[in-house]
């Protein structure tokens, strides 16, 4: 499959269209790839100028994002047919703040800022689409922040643990403990 | 955007209403939290303390024809921003859940007065007993 099909399906899948609409493959023609990415390495790290839109082929990760206490925590998984970014930096510029490593071998599209940002700005109806996108993505978050707070964290821990195997490899417990909003000794427990 | 007041969020995870977070003056709130069609979490904001609100609908037509490029600015920030805004939610919590809670107990003597101990404890995630631990730690209560 071509990048055009690729990232076109991708916003098929997350949008719910019905169809493959043309804009998809306009928006599609921003991006640059495929890339190929070997295990071990990052996207993007702290600190650095450029900041791309990144879409997800293949492959499985983690991004850490840096606080302004100094504090730095995983912010969130990177799977197939996800789009992701340095979003702080996506919103109000500056350096990026957040690190984005893989621990697969991955196939990715990146795509500028300012392409992206062009883009929209030159679509109306995809920037109508953009909310849909957002309140897609905002359920996720709502539910990540319920599950936090609400969940019997060992049914979320084994759900977090099949989703992504080998989890405590790659993160830290401490890490783990703050991506639950439990103790590390209560992160312990449960990973037994 | 919250002049004054306060707005609280609910939403319903595992047949109960859970409370996630408050709009507080300066906040600003996005119609992609209560999305008409995507809002699976059948979130709902409550008002706390009596609400006095700044808003714009930037897809209105004379304000798109008036002020064009800032109408395409706001629709493109505002979704960027709604997303954004949860990630906060989640790293307050994230980082040490009691230590936020005993803060946010004591910069808000108002709003506990609002809450009932049961919805407190739901808003922290813990248990009652827990709270009155919180409670005590911080506000020596």
């Amino acid at each position: 499959m071509d990048k055009k099909t690729i990232i076109s399906n991708g916003l098929v899948a997350l949008t719910g269209s019905p169809e493959n609409l043309p804009m998809f493959s306009e928006f599609s023609e921003i991006f640059e790839g495929p890339i190929y990415v070997e295990a071990g390495n990052k996207l993007w790290s702290v600190g650095s100028d450029e900041g791309y839109l990144w879409y997800v082929q293949k492959g499985y990760g983690f991004d850490r994002i840096l606080l302004e206490d100094g504090t730095k925590i995983l912010n969130g998984m990177t799977e197939p047919g996800m789009f992701i970014c340095d979003e702080k930096s996506l919103l109000i510029g500056g350096n990026l703040v957040s690190d984005s490593t893989l621990y697969t071998e991955a196939v990715v599209y990146r795509a500028r800022y300012s392409a992206y940002r062009q883009f929209m700005r030159d679509q109306e109806h995809f920037r109508a689409l953009l909310s849909s996108i957002s309140a897609h993505f905002l359920q996720l978050r709502k539910l990540r922040l319920l599950k936090m707070k609400h969940m019997n964290k060992a049914d979320y821990w084994s759900a977090t643990r099949n989703r992504f195997p080998g989890i405590e490899k790659f993160c830290s417990q401490t890490e783990i403990a703050k991506y639950f909003g439990v103790s590390k000794s209560t992160m312990h427990r449960l990973m037994k | 955007m919250l002049v004054s007041g306060v707005v609280g969020v609910k939403h319903v995870f595992e047949e109960v209403k859970c409370l996630t977070h408050f709009y507080q003056p300066g906040d600003f709130l996005f119609n992609t939290e209560v999305h008409k069609t995507l809002n699976i979490q059948e979130s709902e904001r409550i008002i706390y303390d009596e609400v006095e609100l700044f808003w714009i609908n930037y897809l209105n037509p004379a304000f798109k024809r008036n002020l064009p490029e800032v109408s395409i600015e706001l629709e493109i920030q505002s979704s960027l921003l709604s997303t954004y805004q949860y990630q906060g939610y989640i790293n307050k919590f994230g980082i040490d859940r009691k230590r936020y809670c005993e803060q946010w107990l004591r910069d808000n003597p108002k709003l506990i007065g609002m809450l009932s101990r049961k919805e407190l404890a739901n808003y922290f995630g813990v248990s009652t007993s827990s709270l009155q631990v919180f409670i005590k730690d911080s506000l020596g209560k």
